[in-house]
């Protein structure tokens, strides 16, 4: 039966000193492809947080003559969609429109004809 | 800063675009005509050789779109989503049992009754885009309508072009009414007038507004309308009957930072009905409402106007 070989002290310190670095390499190498792949599926899957839609809650007061068409589903479920290549919301515009001033107008929005 | 008009007709629209540097029409008409151009080939539903035509003619197999193609499915989805499913791409076999199957200039020479059900349409969940390796995909007897949000990015996209052509100054340009600016807006911002009807003159009746950024969009149930049989039909599609629209708002106009966005909030407000004020304030847009009694809703931070007999939201986030 063969004896294990003893190391000298100096031969067990390089030792320790080699396996310390290897495991910091390790963490090192396991965070930066963490952070790595990561961000290559944030810019892969372009859809973003929440939708900021609400759950309406009882109608409004003054409200016109009746309606009896059927509502769509609320949008209470997806959260993230790669379908979706815009903006999480629907976004205003950071000027409100204004009340027009005299003179004609430059163009007309109403329904396509 | 003088401005200059110049109109057309092209998407089955007319196309009015309004700069304000006289030696920028040319080269903004130029760049605009390219644009719509290139949706009318890519995204149009009358056409049998638009690319649209050939996925729908496809469904059933994963096939790859141009970037123009998934682009535009991209924004329908998107305002799918966002609407809650009030808007819906996957409208177009729907749309077709309406009986707005051709160009709408065709439609109304048809008057024979027509038999319809409530049926729910297929749904936007069905189709599935990769926005990278552009490949769609939905379910065989699927086809995309991509009418509530086409034409209003066809305006975005106009307008961005027609910018880059000018090299300064301002762009309006409105399609069949679906307005988008860019650039630098004339002194005291684009005058719109805000009617039912796009083909109303600008100095026409109807509220006048201005606005500085974004787009503008409506839509309305009082135009492209026609009779089949008895049955008054209209080309706004309720995704939950796959029928016309039958809410409590006639017509509605949405200002929003992209004339997309602007599209896909107006025509889910008409879907909504009742609960669509509600709705657009709790998003945070500016709106204009005519019930189909005539009277007038605001939200947001839509401007009143003066006359009386103005129905006024319960919630305004301001004045």
């Amino acid at each position: 039966m063969t004896q294990p070989r003893r190391l000298s002290p100096d031969a067990r310190e390089r030792a320790f000193r080699r396996l310390r670095r290897l495991t910091i390499s390790t963490v090192v190498g396991a965070f930066a492809a963490t952070v790595g792949l990561g961000t290559l599926a944030a810019a892969t899957y372009s859809g973003t947080s929440k939708t900021t839609a609400p759950t309406p809650s009882g109608a409004p007061a003054a409200q016109p003559s009746a309606n009896t068409a059927p509502q769509p589903t609320d949008p209470s479920a997806p959260t993230s969609d790669p379908n979706s290549p815009g903006s999480g919301s629907l976004q205003p515009t950071p000027q409100p429109p204004a009340s027009g001033s005299s003179g004609s107008g430059h163009a007309t929005t109403g329904g396509s004809r | 800063m003088s401005v200059t008009p110049r109109s057309w007709r092209a998407l089955g629209s007319n196309v009015q675009l309004v700069v304000t540097h006289a030696e920028a029409a040319e080269p903004a008409a130029l760049a605009v005509r390219e644009v719509l151009a290139a949706v009318d080939a890519t995204y149009s539903r009358f056409r049998p050789d638009s690319e649209l035509s050939r996925l729908n003619a496809q469904a059933g197999r994963r096939t790859r779109v141009s970037p123009l193609l998934a682009q535009a499915i991209g924004e329908a989805l998107r305002g799918s989503r966002l609407s809650g499913g009030a808007v819906d791409p996957t409208v177009g076999r729907a749309i077709r049992r309406i009986g707005y199957e051709r160009d709408f200039s065709l439609i109304a020479e048809q008057r024979g009754p027509l038999k319809l059900t409530a049926e729910r349409i297929p749904g936007w969940q069905l189709v599935e885009l990769d926005p990278i390796s552009r490949l769609v995909s939905m379910p065989m007897g699927v086809e995309l309508d991509l009418g509530s949000t086409g034409k209003a990015l066809a305006a975005d996209l106009g307008a961005a072009e027609a910018m880059k052509a000018a090299g300064r100054g301002g762009i309006l340009l409105s399609l069949g009414g679906d307005i988008a600016v860019a650039g630098e807006p004339p002194k005291g911002g684009w005058r719109v007038l805000v009617a039912e009807d796009s083909t109303v003159p600008p100095d026409g009746e109807g509220q006048t507004i201005r606005i500085t950024s974004g787009g503008l969009a409506t839509s309305s149930i009082t135009v492209r309308r026609w009779q089949r049989g008895s049955e008054e039909m209209h080309h706004i599609v309720d995704p939950a009957t796959g029928l016309p629209a039958r809410g409590a708002w006639r017509t509605v106009t949405v200002a929003a930072v992209t004339c997309v966005d602007a599209n896909i909030a107006a025509t889910a407000a008409v879907v909504r009905g009742e609960q669509a004020l509600e709705w657009l304030e709790a998003i945070g847009l500016d709106a204009r409402l005519i019930a189909l009694d005539g009277r007038v809703a605001y939200g947001g931070r839509w401007p009143a106007e003066s006359s009386s007999g103005s129905v006024r939201p319960p919630i305004r986030r301001t004045t």
